[in-house]
C-alpha cells in the first residue's frame, strides 16, 4: 500500500485531474470482466429480460456502477435496480400516531402502507438515484423494483435467514442479512422507464447476475471513522484507518453475505473488489482517493466550476468525482447510509437490543 | 453460485436433506453426488490400513459458456476430482473464455502432476494464478491428498466443521443441527489433509484430521497483480500488531 504523506498541502481534487479519468477507466474494466458475455437466463425475451440487477440503495457507489454498467452492455438490454425496504413495526407505530390526527380509521387508507416503505431513506434516495439514471442515459430501459416487505413475511422468512447466515448469530447480522435476503429475491413492483404511467405488481428479476458496490468505502474512505482518523491524526491517522481497512476486507462478512444472496439462484458480483481495482487503489496515494487536507478548488477564475463542487463530500471524493463526470450530481453528493438503517430492517422490535448481541 | 459438499470419514456421510435442499437452491442448475472409498495399506509394520470415505456435492448455477456444465468433475484417468464455486476472470493474468470449470480443474490437474513434495508448492502456485473469487475443494487422487480453500478476500463463502461422529466437512453453508460447530475457512492460504496420515486424537476444530496450511504463493518475487499483492498488507498488518 502507498503510505507517502504529502510534503506539501495536496492540490484539490477536480473532475479533469488524470487521477479521476484513470479511476473511471479501470471501474470499467473490473465491471466489463463481470457483466460482459453474461449466458441468457431461463425464459430470457430478448429486449424484454434483463441478465444484470444492481442491488440498489441509490446511494454513490451502487449508481455509479449502474451508470457504467449503461456503457458496457447492449442498450436494448434492460437493466433493473433492486431496492428494498422493510415495514418496520416500531418505525410504523410512531408514523400511525402521528398521522391518526389526520386519518379517523386507518384501515381505510390504503395509502398508509405504501407510504411506510416509500419513507424509508433507501427508497428516497432509490428514486432520485432511478430518475437521475433515466435523465443521463434516457435511451436505456431501467426497471425499478420496489421491494415491499411486510412485518408478516420478515418474520415467515426469519428462521430461514438465520439458518442461511450461520455461522453468524447477532442482531445486527441478522438485520443486515435479511435486506440481503429480500433483495436477492428480487421480488417486487416494477416501474419501468419505458412505460412510467403504469406498474407491473409481481415482477421478479430474470437476472441472474447481481452487482454490489461493497469495498467502496473501504478502498476510498468513506465512513465517519476516517474523517475522525484525519482530523485527529492528519494523513498518517488516515491511511492507518484505510490499511486497517483493506488488511480486514478478508475477515469481513463476505461469506455471511453470500449465503443469503446466494439463495434465490443468483450470484453477486463485486467490481470494487476485483484484485487488479484493489491493488491499483492501494498504489495510488491518499490525497487522490478522498478529499481530506487537500487545496481549496480556485474558484476566483470560473463560478461554474465552484458551482459543480459545491457539496462534494470529501469520504470517497474520487467516487464522487466520476460520478459527477458522468452527469449523476445528485448522486455524487449522498451521504454513507448502512443497509440496515436505510432499509429499515434494523431494531424491529422493542427492547433495548444492541446489534453486538447474540440471537436468542 | 454454485454449492459445495464435502466430508471425509470413516463411514459414507451425506449432508442433511435440508443442507442439501439449500445447497440446490444455489445451483438450481444440476445437483450431482460422486463418493470415493479410498483404502491406503500399512506403511510399515506399526502402522494400520487407513480406510477413507469421502463425498463430494456439487450444485451449479450455470453462469459461464454456451451449456450447463456439470460437477462435480472426475477426471477419468487419475480419478481426481474437483467441486468449483468460483469466476476465474483471468489465470496467469490471460482471461478465461467459455467455461472457467473446466480450465481451473486442468490447471490444478496439472500442477499435482509431479513428485509428492513439488506439488505441494506447485499447487498454491495454481490456485493463486486465480483472479477472481472463489471456493472449491480438490482432490487429488494420484498422491491422496484433499485441497480447500477460498480467495483472500473471501467473497465466496466455504465453512468447515466436525461432526458429533466426527466427520469432517466442508460445505457452502453450515450442515446438521445448530450443535455442530462450523467456522469459516479462512483466508490466509490453502488447505490440505494428507489421507495417507494416520489420524490423530480427535480435536474440536478438524476432528481426527490433520489440516496443514500452505502459503498462498512460494514465488519470492509473484507476478505484478498476483494474488500475493493482496495479502502483503495482511501479513505487514500482523507484523504491525503482534
Amino acid at each position: 500500500m502507498n503510505m507517502s504523506t504529502p510534503e506539501t498541502q495536496p492540490p484539490p481534487l477536480t473532475v479533469n485531474t488524470k487521477a479521476i479519468e484513470e479511476l473511471q477507466s479501470r471501474l470499467q474494466q473490473s465491471l466489463a470482466l463481470r457483466i460482459e458475455n453474461v449466458p441468457e437466463p431461463p425464459c430470457y425475451v430478448k429486449g424484454q429480460s434483463a441478465k444484470i440487477a444492481v442491488l440498489f440503495s441509490g446511494g454513490l457507489d451502487c449508481t455509479l456502477l449502474a451508470r457504467l454498467s449503461h456503457d458496457i452492455i447492449p442498450t436494448d438490454e434492460p437493466i433493473d435496480l433492486l431496492n428494498v425496504a422493510f415495514e418496520n413495526p416500531r418505525v410504523a407505530a410512531a408514523a400511525a400516531a402521528a398521522a391518526s390526527s389526520d386519518i379517523k380509521d386507518l384501515n381505510s387508507s390504503p395509502s398508509l402502507a405504501t407510504v411506510i416503505y416509500e419513507a424509508c431513506p433507501d427508497r428516497m434516495t432509490g428514486r432520485s438515484a432511478f430518475a437521475e439514471l433515466q435523465k443521463t442515459c434516457p435511451e436505456r430501459i431501467w426497471r425499478f423494483v420496489a421491494i415491499n416487505i411486510p412485518y408478516a413475511e420478515t418474520l415467515a422468512h426469519r428462521d430461514q435467514v438465520k439458518r442461511l447466515m450461520r455461522p453468524h448469530n447477532t442482531e445486527m447480522d441478522l438485520s443486515i442479512a435479511c435486506a440481503l435476503y429480500f433483495a436477492s429475491r428480487g421480488q417486487g413492483v416494477c416501474y419501468s422507464s419505458s412505460d412510467p404511467k403504469s406498474t407491473e405488481d409481481n415482477y421478479t428479476t430474470s437476472a441472474r447476475v447481481l452487482l454490489s458496490g461493497l469495498g467502496a468505502d473501504e478502498l476510498f474512505a468513506g465512513y465517519g471513522r476516517h474523517g475522525v482518523s484525519f482530523s485527529r491524526s492528519g494523513f498518517e491517522g488516515l491511511i492507518a484507518e484505510i490499511h486497517l481497512d483493506v488488511s480486514r476486507l478478508g475477515q469481513r462478512n463476505l461469506g455471511r453475505d453470500d449465503r443469503v444472496l446466494s439463495h434465490w439462484g443468483r450470484e453477486t458480483r463485486f467490481p470494487f473488489l476485483d484484485e487488479d481495482f484493489v491493488a491499483w487503489t492501494l498504489r495510488v496515494p491518499v490525497w487522490e482517493k478522498c478529499g481530506f487536507g487537500l487545496a481549496e478548488p480556485d474558484t476566483s477564475s470560473d463560478e461554474n466550476e465552484s458551482t459543480v463542487m459545491t457539496g462534494i463530500d470529501a469520504e470517497k471524493m474520487a467516487l464522487r468525482l466520476v460520478a459527477l463526470r458522468l452527469g449523476l450530481t445528485t448522486v455524487a453528493r449522498e451521504k454513507k447510509r448502512a443497509i440496515q438503517f436505510g432499509a429499515r430492517t434494523a431494531k424491529m422490535e422493542k427492547g433495548r437490543t444492541k446489534g453486538t448481541d447474540a440471537l436468542s | 453460485m454454485c454449492g459445495i459438499f464435502f466430508s471425509i470419514s470413516t463411514n459414507y456421510t451425506p449432508p442433511t436433506e435440508k443442507t442439501k435442499s439449500l445447497l440446490e437452491n444455489r445451483g438450481p442448475d444440476c445437483c450431482q453426488t460422486h463418493t470415493v472409498h479410498k483404502e491406503i495399506p500399512a506403511q510399515d509394520a506399526v502402522s494400520q490400513p487407513l480406510s477413507h470415505h469421502l463425498t463430494f456435492i456439487s450444485t451449479v448455477l450455470s453462469l459461464r459458456g454456451d451449456h450447463i456444465y456439470k460437477q462435480p468433475l472426475v477426471d477419468p484417468a487419475t480419478e481426481s476430482v474437483l467441486c468449483w464455486n468460483g469466476e476465474a476472470w483471468k489465470i496467469s493474468n490471460e482471461r478465461v473464455q467459455g467455461n472457467d470449470t473446466q480450465q481451473v480443474f486442468r490447471l490444478f490437474l496439472n500442477a499435482v502432476d509431479c513428485d509428492r513434495k513439488k506439488a505441494l508448492c506447485g499447487f498454491s502456485d495454481a490456485v493463486s494464478s486465480i483472479t477472481g473469487p472463489f471456493a472449491f475443494v480438490f482432490y487429488d487422487a494420484v498422491n491422496s491428498r484433499v485441497f480447500f480453500s477460498r480467495d483472500c478476500l473471501g467473497r465466496r463463502s466455504l465453512l468447515q466443521g466436525v461432526d458429533e461422529d466426527g466427520a469432517f466437512k466442508v460445505c457452502s453453508l453450515c450442515d446438521g443441527s445448530s450443535s455442530t460447530v462450523f467456522e469459516e475457512v479462512s483466508t490466509n492460504g490453502v488447505y490440505m489433509i494428507d489421507l495417507g496420515r494416520e489420524p490423530d486424537l480427535p480435536s474440536a476444530s478438524c476432528g481426527r484430521y490433520q489440516i496443514e496450511t500452505l502459503p498462498w504463493s512460494s514465488e519470492s518475487s509473484p507476478p505484478e497483480g498476483h494474488i500475493v499483492s493482496l495479502t502483503k498488507p495482511l501479513r505487514m498488518h500482523k507484523k504491525l500488531t503482534n
